[in-house]
């Protein structure tokens, strides 16, 4: 059988009689052909809607139950600490792009051991919302978060700066207030209102080459022992000298009337006039906490050992990292005896004038915790701990926490939580550039993978 | 679609719909089926029919249609188990003029879609390899070689046609 024979076969093949055409074909063929077209149509629409809806979704759905304006708590309503703090999370999103309201916790987290992985961060107080502060992204220090936990101030830590940044978190803007003197600026203290900033300013100029090769916190030391203290209305921009010359510490008073401030190794009372009123004679050897340490009630000051170090024009005044690392108390109206004792690493804050809030490795879970330590000596309890798991460096080491900055006025009262599925907010703009990118790329792939395997179908249907 | 772009549309499915009812018969050997193809090959045809009304042949274009969804059809999972016709006899026994029609119809039937749609577009529509080439959207090399496949088959299923009626 060849060509002609095959051919000639089919010519000759006797015809069937033809039916009619069913009844309606030609007539509903239009009708049909245009229902056709809408049904496409509207496929087309839904399927743009739901790849619309799945790609929002993608970069939404980290944000969790974000509000786009943070919800206010209602007044007096405390604060909450989540019982696990959460991991670390390159999609955590930032403080300007969706404010996070009222912070709890400022710190730092991450590990540099082999790669660096940091991120700066804010914990919310009334939720478990975390959001990079991306204003300091890099860095930890020096930084306060407002009593309130509303606000938080930035300096710089190894050059002279003109003012200082205020990061509302609230509304997640930045906005800078200027110092009357350019310098070495280290943010000390803010009054319980966040409005009254108490801060160290020094002249870098003999020191400029050193403080820019050092790679720690050099304002932050070198002002200890040449830092004047400052007062700095944070609304009108209006400075207070106060010739407290040098200053390593300061905290107000829970009336804001006040502070206590470490200059040297020697305690004063400043007025917000900027006027020494008296030196609380603490024990010897002893200074006042770095951040928080006026109690809430106004009785009590929290103590660490203090000592210094260098010579002459180049002595700074530091705490005493290596005397047994007790915090102590004492009473404003009888300072010269040691009172309470909170076996804690880090003083981070009052809980009450019974119980101070710190910060230490908790050894039987391995991780960080916070905990509530009495002052009667008696065993910490843990309110919170840091994520345990090996997030940081590509999932080579754990993450831990840096320089935690607390909200001081919110932990009267303080209440833990169970922690919840963490609010990070939508995707940092860079990973959001490249999940839009990701989805671009997956879906090209799908287009041409289908229209390969429709050709390859229907080679395989013609051979 | 504009009013006298539809009507155009109409004229010529109007005009052409026996001949694609014939060559879908053809293809799938079946009236009931040949309908449906015939249907959804000038539905494909309506939303594409401003840019092919355009073209020099719009009927290579609607044939083309056609064979593509004969095609489709006969990958889908349903195609693929339901045969709308019995099993034909391997060896078609000679008969009467219905029987034969018979016999090269369930011939056709048992070639793979692609083969028979190369016989029934180069031998029953009479086109060539290049226009049939361009009707199933693959390259000439492959309609000569799928050609040559199907008469192989055919001359295995019908050998009492060989050197006899054709």
């Amino acid at each position: 059988m060849n060509d002609q024979q095959i051919a000639a076969l089919l010519a000759a093949a006797p015809q069937e009689p033809e039916p009619p055409l069913p009844p309606g074909l030609l007539e509903g063929l239009v009708p049909a052909a245009r229902r056709d077209v809408r049904r496409r149509r509207a496929t087309a629409a839904l399927c743009a809607v739901v790849a619309l809806l799945l790609g929002a979704g993608a970069l939404l759905i980290p944000a969790g139950n974000r509000d786009a304006v943070p919800a206010r708590p209602s007044p007096g309503k405390a604060a909450g600490l989540p019982d696990l703090i959460a991991g670390y999370s390159p999609l955590t999103g930032s403080v300007s792009a969706a404010p996070p309201g009222r912070a709890l916790l400022l710190y730092g987290y991450g590990n540099s051991e082999m790669l660096r992985t940091y991120q700066t961060l804010v914990l919310g107080a009334d939720a478990d919302v975390y959001r990079q502060l991306d204003a300091v992204p890099e860095r930890t220090k020096p930084w306060l978060l407002s009593p309130d936990g509303r606000t938080i101030v930035l300096s710089e830590p190894d050059r002279e700066v003109a003012e200082v940044r205020v990061v509302d978190l609230e509304t997640g803007q930045t906005r800078q207030v200027p110092v009357p003197r350019p310098g070495g600026v280290v943010p000390l203290a803010l009054s319980p209102d966040g409005n009254i900033l108490a801060y160290s300013v020094v002249d870098l100029g003999p020191v400029a080459e050193e403080a820019a090769r050092d790679a720690g916190d050099y304002v932050e030391w070198y002002a200890t022992g040449h830092g004047e203290l400052m007062l700095l209305d944070l609304r009108t921009g209006q400075a207070t000298g106060t010739g407290v010359v040098p200053v390593s510490a300061a905290a107000f008073a829970p009336d804001g009337q006040r502070l206590v401030v470490q200059s040297e190794l020697r305690t004063w009372l400043i007025g917000l006039d900027g006027q020494r009123q008296r030196e609380v004679m603490v024990p010897q050897g002893y200074g006042i906490t770095v951040h928080n340490a006026w109690s809430p009630s106004g009785l009590l000051l929290a103590v660490v050992p203090w000592r210094s170090e260098g010579i002459d024009s180049g002595r700074v005044y530091m705490f005493d990292s290596g005397t047994s690392g007790a915090v102590r108390t004492v009473s404003i109206a009888e300072p010269s005896a040691l009172r309470g004792t909170a076996d804690t690493e880090t003083f981070l804050g009052w809980l009450s004038d019974t119980e101070v809030l710190g910060h230490a490795w908790d050894y039987g879970s391995d991780t960080g915790a916070l905990s509530a330590v009495p002052l009667d000596g008696s065993p910490a309890r843990v309110l919170s701990r840091f994520d345990d798991s090996y997030r940081c460096e590509f999932g080579m080491q754990r993450c831990v926490p840096y320089e935690i900055s607390v909200a001081a006025g919110l932990l009267a009262g303080l209440g833990t939580r169970t922690a919840e599925s963490a609010d990070r907010g939508p995707w940092p703009v860079g990973f959001q550039i490249a999940a839009l990118a990701t989805v671009a790329v997956l879906a090209a792939v799908v287009w041409l993978v289908r229209r390969r395997v429709r050709r390859r179908r229907a080679g395989e249907a013609i051979s | 679609m504009r009013a006298d772009d539809e009507h155009a549309f109409t004229e010529f499915a109007q005009a052409r719909v026996l001949e694609l009812r014939r060559t879908a018969y053809r293809l799938c050997g079946n009236w009931d089926e040949a309908h449906d193809l015939t249907q959804s090959a000038l539905i494909r045809l309506y939303r594409h029919w401003t840019r092919v009304a355009q073209a020099d042949s719009p009927d290579a274009y609607v044939r083309r249609m056609l064979v593509n969804i004969f095609l489709d059809q006969r990958q889908t999972w349903w195609a693929r188990r339901v045969r709308p016709f019995p099993q034909p006899p391997d060896v078609p026994a000679p008969a009467a003029d219905v029987a034969d029609r018979l016999d090269l119809m369930a011939a056709l039937a048992r070639l793979a879609p692609g083969q028979r749609a190369v016989i029934v577009l180069r031998y029953w529509e009479g086109m060539d390899v290049a226009e049939t080439a361009r009707t199933l959207g693959c390259s000439p090399g492959t309609v000569k070689s799928q050609t040559s496949y199907a008469i192989t088959a055919l001359r295995r299923l019908l050998p009492n046609y060989v050197g006899d009626r054709a």
